[in-house]
């Protein structure tokens, strides 16, 4: 949204420069995109184009002459296709800079060129880059472009989307103007000074009432289309639209002004002489087809809101209109339109025909139901003005919906501590009024003494008859439903609601009920309302006997009460007409009255409160909550005090997962391993080839890449890939990535997550180096966790050596190999626990023994072998494997510590050599031939 | 008598000074040995007045300790020059393996560890969720624009990757009653096209505190807190409205610049301010969603992204960097 500041200074008297007003748009909550202005546009001067030819020697580029105010007018070479004979633009001299680009005489295609005409975006004053930039016909050639932007400085907003009054100057300037300045908007004022009445021309028929809450329609006759005035030509440029003629100048004004998109229709295209026009907002059918404005023929569907003349589509609602009854220089009578669709369905619309436009971004915002009428009622006004036409009488309306009015209640004491604030009663008050809020300070028994006097209506509501008439549960609802307390439309439903009040404690606001006259219409139902324009039936069997009347208890003994019985005699007596109304009367008339029921509070803070009516175009706030927020931003995020939270009674649970996570990849990182990050998506023979099954993968269903269909089950695929990038880097890469794998969980449910360690390693030393490597990095983490090996079920780790099939498939040169451990499954053996065993004050001795193999000895069984020989021995572990010479192929030579002591005594020489003797009969009884001379 | 202390204590300095270490084991004795002038001396103390004795006593003690003193350096210095004649210092020792933790790693500790010193508690959820807990509980109904901007992907059967961590909130209040007080950490998903600032898979650290008396000050003042910590004690924040749909109101906070302090530059896009991350109050429908009574208890939330810490941190300029293995950009963290 462009928010030329010319256009806003209208509204709003403000002295701020485009860079402090955009500051302070910031820090109100609108998001300020760019400032046209205030860059060093030296050596940027006004052209005029005089000529533009096709250049010779290329399709694409265009020879023009310029003029710059020099004596002769500039040879520039252009590619861009919006060039015309006449238009001023913006020209960079040679010499010159823009976008960090020095512009210097060019020779493009064998011809010489002197500059440069500039686009938006090379200009960096935004991101238009679909031809150069039109300047206003105003501009001065040869003048500095900086002097023609500072009286054009725009600021360009990213209006939220819960809030399309921003899409409008007018409610820009009323965020500016809030808690600032004042605000001015032009007055709505006009004449309908044709006698047809504008029901007699049209009528209008919606089918689709939840897509089309609302449709309006007035007609302007005779109106003189020619070029708009110079002021409303400037307007449409300075917010980037192309002026055309006035009558669709008005239709893109009005919607620049309100940010309610309008259409206009040519009438008399749609008129059959003598007959009413007829429209209907209805879904397309199948395939129906509709010229749109663009010349396109689009193609609709039953998903598409559609306006149509009898049977044939004349728009697309809130979309494009139709080529056939478009507005040209010819067009005598207009029909105005203005509507609200539903946002989502213009949201789908627009995507599905792929029409972005200025009125898309306002609907699919969602509009509020009394925006049409203000738009309507402008664009006639201005019809009326510019283009001399003659307003028609009335406005033909289809409005399917109430028009809800949102009170609220704001609780100053609530509001404080809820922003940590000490703000005063009265400075809310103000900043709301100055958004257009009502809000004024609530008092309950002001509000009730308001409606003395008005008459009795039995079943009287707001809808009917505002506040002109009450009956007694329509009084006291209607007292509390201007601070949002919904308390129930009948005496029921309030009596039902609150809390028991005693005689004795009767506070302000209570209300008092007694059985009173019952009639037939007492029932055990009522209507709760939510606050927002919704309701509910709840039905209670709490009061057998029904409740007949209630009033309201101002204080000193005195109730406000809406009557049409009087209690006389032990007997009801209807009151005569003249006196059935709202009144006073003592406490006692109900306390004492022996149908009295009881008392009912709803609120223990109506002091405090401030009474706030939502302003129409605001649909976006609808709690005290968003009422919080209004009076923040404008009272200012930069003024709240910084503090923390008193959370002191609360005490953190320590996370072990996280902690065990964080501990394990600080460990890999010490030890050598480089941590990575992969995307989880892997393809079909991704899977297949690192062993998977492709159903247990989960698949997803918007794929970016048919290569990513899957989510992983296993980090193998990632990790191969990886090493594979990075296998010339280094002789030895090792990556280590802790991610999650998935794994299908059965239908409708959420899929199995486990989190996996998975260490990649590529060694130029070959497949057993890495092994090596990689059953000692897991040794490491177990030592680092205290997990013995057998407390390590295999079926939880893994190492796996790349197959020449999955080197081939990932583009591997050299071995690599694979580890992976189930971490959750691993954090489980995690020993905590560390008991102290003994230490013997005696020597420990080392003894090495090393011995041949055959190869398919597994470590495992030699330790086994050894393990419970003797009682002294502490300990044995390998500590060294050797293959290779003079070894035979199938031989290997493992070495084997053994640890001795004992508790009583140091070990002589002889019981040593002893243990070790028949720690050699062991490993000589599985296979060792232990080898001499060491 | 001081005479001779003086002259006995001069000339043993001078010879400490000349000899060489091998020299010094014999000289220690002879000049400190039984037999030594200066124990000659304090040998003959007995035989003195008391005056004397104390007089003497004192000024030969004092003079042996500055000999002591003296050989105990010139053994220190000898130790030092040995060493260092020698060795050449510039040479590389042995060579341990030097491992890395991701950048985006590095980050998120460091700001869970500002988290969990400031007394929050870390919680963690699925990385596939379901519509309810991804959109619905935070206030995203279906048609809701904002599932539009989040670019999703949908598994077969019509779960979710989550497109941010707030899931785990939800999933978490389910089972605590407040005080709330957590951090969830954790990797989401957006279908979008991969360039320099856009990346399937980001992380989130996502905070929620709920209690009594939560105000929207101490969102602000956790926030510069937090701030602070990362970017440095010097850093400037700015306190600004937004607009979340699970959120309300909704702040964003931005951190002048680390790089320029603030000035403008090309990190900051010459703003001189940096968008650190997006928080607010908890929405009162979110804290229905959650089971908790809106009416009683009030909250906070923020979120923040680790990689746009770590890109402005170390002046990343590609976020594809994090995703795409490379020895050469990991090896620098």
């Amino acid at each position: 949204m462009k928010l030329p500041l010319n256009w806003l200074k209208e509204y709003v008297e403000i002295e701020m420069s485009p860079k402090e007003l955009a500051d302070r748009l910031t820090m109100i909550g609108q998001e300020v995109e760019s400032i046209l202005e205030s860059q060093n546009f030296d050596k940027v001067v006004i052209g005029e184009v005089l000529s533009v030819e096709r250049h010779p020697n290329a399709d694409k580029l265009h020879l023009t002459k310029v003029n710059v105010g020099l004596k002769d007018p500039l040879q520039i070479v252009c590619g861009a296709n919006n060039l015309s004979v006449g238009i001023k633009v913006p020209v960079v001299l040679v010499g010159g800079e823009v976008s960090g680009f020095k512009i210097s005489k060019a020779n493009l295609r064998g011809l010489d060129s002197f500059g440069m005409i500039c686009s938006e975006k090379e200009l960096g004053l935004g991101e238009d880059h679909n031809g150069i930039l039109i300047l206003d016909k105003s501009a001065r050639i040869g003048t500095n472009f900086k002097d023609y932007l500072g009286s054009n400085q725009t600021i360009e907003i990213k209006v939220q989307p819960n809030r399309p009054d921003c899409m409008g100057i007018w409610g820009l300037a009323r965020e500016i103007a809030a808690g600032k300045a004042k605000l001015v908007l032009p007055e709505v004022k006009f004449k309908e000074v044709s006698e047809e009445k504008t029901s007699d021309i049209v009528e209008v028929q919606v089918d689709e009432p939840d897509l089309c809450p609302r449709y309006m329609v007035r007609v302007v006759n005779q109106v003189k289309v020619e070029p708009s005035p110079k002021w409303l030509q400037d307007r449409l440029a300075s917010v980037g639209a192309r002026p055309i003629n006035n009558i669709v100048d008005i239709s893109n004004y009005v919607m620049f002004e309100t940010g309610q998109p309008l259409h206009f229709f040519d009438l008399d295209k749609l008129r059959e002489k003598g007959k009413k026009v007829r429209i209907k907002v209805r879904r397309s059918r199948e395939n129906e087809q509709l010229k749109t404005l663009d010349g396109t023929i689009q193609k609709l569907n039953p998903e598409i809101l559609l306006i149509s003349k009898g049977k044939e589509g004349i728009a697309v609602a809130g979309v494009m209109g139709g080529a056939d009854s478009e507005v040209d220089e010819n067009t005598k009578n207009i029909l105005v339109e203005a509507a609200v669709f539903d946002k989502t369905s213009i949201r789908k619309t627009a995507r599905e025909l792929n029409l972005r436009s200025e009125a898309v971004a306002r609907f699919e915002k969602g509009l509020p139901l009394v925006s049409p009428a203000k738009a309507i009622d402008r664009a006639v006004q201005l019809l009326a003005e510019i283009t001399k036409g003659k307003i028609t009488a009335g406005t033909v309306d289809c409005l399917s919906r109430w028009i809800w009015i949102q009170h609220l209640g704001l609780s100053v004491t609530k509001t404080n501590a809820f922003l940590g604030t000490e703000i005063k009663s009265q400075e809310m008050v103000e900043i709301l009024q100055s958004l257009g809020f009502k809000a004024e300070k609530f008092d309950l028994v002001e509000e009730a003494k308001k409606q003395l006097g008005k008459p009795y209506l039995y079943g009287a509501s707001y809808k009917k008859n505002k506040t002109d008439a009450f009956d007694c549960s329509y009084l006291t609802d209607y007292i509390y439903s201007l601070i949002n307390i919904q308390i129930g439309h009948t005496s029921l439903g309030q009596l039902h609601h609150g809390w028991e009040i005693t005689k004795n404690d009767l506070k302000p606001g209570d209300v008092l009920f007694y059985q009173g006259h019952i009639d037939k219409s007492v029932t055990n139902e009522y209507c709760k309302n939510d606050g927002q324009g919704n309701h509910t039936r709840v039905s209670t069997n709490q009061y057998p006997d029904g409740v007949g009347h209630n009033g309201l208890y101002l204080g000193k003994g005195k109730i406000i009460h809406a009557a049409a019985f009087s209690y006389q005699d032990g007997q009801w007596q209807e009151k005569p007409k003249a006196e059935q109304k709202v009144e006073i009367v003592p406490v006692e008339y109900f306390t004492d009255n022996p149908g009295y029921i009881g008392a009912r509070r709803y609120s223990d803070n109506l002091g405090d409160l401030i009474a706030v009516t939502v302003p129409w175009w605001r649909s976006d706030v609808v709690t005290n909550v968003d009422l919080n927020e209004e009076i923040a931003r404008i009272w200012g995020y930069e003024k709240l005090k910084p503090t923390l939270p008193n959370t002191l009674n609360y005490f953190p649970q320590e996370n072990k997962n996280y902690q065990f996570m964080n501990h394990l990849r600080q460990l890999l990182a010490n030890i050598g391993l480089t941590e990575i990050y992969t995307y989880p998506f892997v393809s079909g023979s991704d899977i297949l080839a690192t062993g998977g099954k492709i159903e247990q993968a989960p698949k997803v269903q918007n794929p970016l890449h048919k290569e990513q269909e899957y989510l992983r089950i296993s980090l193998a695929p990632s990790m191969l890939k990886a090493l594979s990038d990075n296998q010339f880097a280094q002789d030895i890469v090792q990556f280590f990535e802790i991610s999650q794998t998935f794994r299908n969980n059965g239908i409708g449910k959420l899929p199995q997550e486990n989190r996996l360690l998975c260490i990649g390693i590529k060694d130029d030393g070959g497949e057993e180096k890495a092994f090596d490597l990689a059953k000692g990095l897991l040794g490491r983490i177990m030592a680092e966790f205290k997990v013995t090996e057998e407390d390590l079920p295999e079926s939880i780790w893994k190492i796996e050596l790349a197959t020449q099939s999955l080197m081939t498939k990932f583009g591997l040169k050299k071995k690599a190999l694979i580890l992976s451990l189930d971490l959750a499954e691993f954090e489980k053996k995690i020993n905590h626990k560390i008991s102290y065993k003994p230490v013997s004050k005696y020597q420990y001795v080392d003894r090495d023994l090393s011995a041949i193999f055959k190869k398919s000895k597994s470590a495992k069984e030699i330790l086994e072998a050894i393990k419970g020989a003797d009682p002294l021995i502490i300990n044995s572990k390998i500590i060294d494997i050797y293959q290779g010479k003079p070894f035979g192929k199938d031989e290997k030579s493992v070495t084997i510590r053994i640890t001795l002591s004992s508790f009583e005594k140091t070990l002589e020489d002889d019981e040593i050599e002893k243990i070790t003797d028949l720690c050699t009969k062991k490993i000589s009884s599985i296979g060792g031939e232990i080898r001499s001379g060491e | 008598m001081e005479e001779r202390i003086k002259k006995i204590l001069s000339e043993a300095k001078n010879s400490i000074g000349k000899a060489t270490e091998k020299d010094l084991d014999d000289l220690q004795i002879k000049l400190l040995g039984r037999k030594s002038e200066i124990n000659e001396i304090l040998r003959a103390l007995g035989t003195m007045s008391l005056s004397e004795k104390k007089k003497i006593g004192a000024l030969a003690n004092k003079a042996r300790q500055e000999i002591e003193l003296e050989i105990e350096s010139k053994r220190g210095q000898a130790q030092g020059s040995e060493t260092s004649g020698s060795i050449d210092l510039t040479a590389p020792g042995q060579n341990f393996a030097v491992g890395h933790l991701h950048p985006v790693t590095q980050v998120m500790m460091e700001i869970l560890d500002v988290f969990k010193s400031l007394g929050y508690e870390i919680a963690e959820g699925p990385e596939v969720e379901d519509d309810w807990y991804n959109f619905e509980a935070l206030n995203m109904p279906p048609e809701h624009p904002a599932r539009d901007l989040q670019d999703t992907f949908y598994l077969e059967g019509g779960n979710v990757l989550r497109t941010h961590t707030s899931p785990v909130q939800i999933r978490y209040a389910e089972k605590n009653k407040p005080p709330i007080k957590i951090v969830s950490p954790g990797r989401c998903y957006r279908n979008e096209n991969e360039d320099a600032s856009h990346s399937w898979s980001f992380h989130q650290i996502e905070g929620l505190v709920i209690d009594h008396d939560i105000s929207f000050s101490d969102l602000k003042g956790t926030l510069e807190v937090l701030a602070k910590a990362l970017l440095g004690e010097e850093t400037k924040t700015r306190f600004r409205p937004s607009f979340f749909p699970y959120t309300e109101p909704s702040a964003e906070i931005d951190a002048s610049c680390p790089h320029c302090k603030g000035i403008g530059c090309r990190s900051c896009g010459y703003s001189g301010w940096l968008e650190l991350l997006g928080s607010g109050m908890v929405h009162p429908e979110v804290l229905k969603n959650m089971g908790i009574n809106p009416e009683k208890y009030a909250g906070f939330a923020f979120g923040l992204g680790p990689e746009r810490i770590a890109a402005i941190k170390y002046e990343i300029p590609d976020v594809r960097y994090f995703w795409h293995p490379n020895i050469k950009f990991l090896e620098q963290f």
